[in-house]
């Protein structure tokens, strides 16, 4: 369980999946929600939202989550957060270069105008969660 | 006083048994299935928002979960009032059919 759990709270990917979903939940209720995803938001609601879901500053909840995990398990997070830095620029870059001349519009704008970019995270959840058999992610199903 | 070995056991069992059988039982969850669906969700948000390809010697996670941070920066960004509020909710509702995050 615990080498399951390192990982999880370690590297910073369903932290900050499940914090990106939490603040789309919290910014527009009308939202149809994950069933998985609201599970997981209850099982890692202590070590990953510290025992309460946020309501706002998302952004610095998830940074303070981030760097309490990496204090306590130091050697992984702080590569896996080298391996993020030294990524942010190339992602920047990359972004840069698709927004194609506009700075600073907003990355929401940018998203929202896309013609190809149907980023639901729905969509792309339920894809996934087809390729992956339930049984395989949580060997329990809800009463 | 000696206590009888199977004392601190049963309290042992009595605390350990909801994590397996309780509403929430954590001890039975594969937090590595977890873990993998995150990371090719955040493959496939990379790929999708990006253009990047695959790599499988560097990975592409990174680029995905620096965006998303980027992303939830946006959100807090315009959620700070009203107004912000309901324009960050009318681009989301734009796009083709379905909104740019659900």
């Amino acid at each position: 369980m615990h080498e399951g759990l390192s990982p999880c709270s370690g590297i910073g990917t369903v932290t900050m999946l499940l914090h990106f979903y939490n603040a789309i939940r919290q910014l527009d209720p009308s939202t149809q929600g994950v069933k998985l995803l609201d599970q997981l938001c209850q099982v890692f609601k202590d070590p990953l939202f510290l025992g309460t879901l946020p309501t706002e500053n998302f952004s610095s909840h998830f940074h303070r989550v981030w760097e309490l995990t990496s204090a306590l398990n130091q050697i992984q997070i702080s590569r896996a957060q080298c391996h993020s830095r030294n990524q942010s620029h190339r992602t920047k870059a990359l972004l840069g270069k698709s927004l194609h001349g506009f700075p600073c519009l907003g990355l929401l704008v940018y998203l929202a105008i896309k013609p190809r970019m149907t980023f639901g995270l729905t969509s792309i959840l339920a894809k996934m969660l087809d390729d992956i058999p339930q049984s395989s992610l949580v060997t329990w199903r809800p009463k | 006083m000696r206590v009888p070995f199977n004392v601190p056991l049963e309290k042992a069992k009595v605390a350990m048994l909801p994590k397996f059988n309780g509403d929430l039982p954590v001890a039975r969850i594969n937090y590595f299935a977890i873990f993998e669906l995150c990371t090719q969700l955040f493959e496939q948000v990379a790929v999708e928002a990006l253009g990047v390809e695959l790599n499988p010697v560097t990975g592409i996670v990174g680029d995905g979960l620096v965006m998303l941070d980027m992303f939830l920066g946006h959100l807090g960004e315009n959620s700070r009032d009203d107004r912000k509020r309901r324009r960050l909710l009318s681009i989301s509702k734009r796009g083709s059919g379905e909104g740019i995050l659900f």
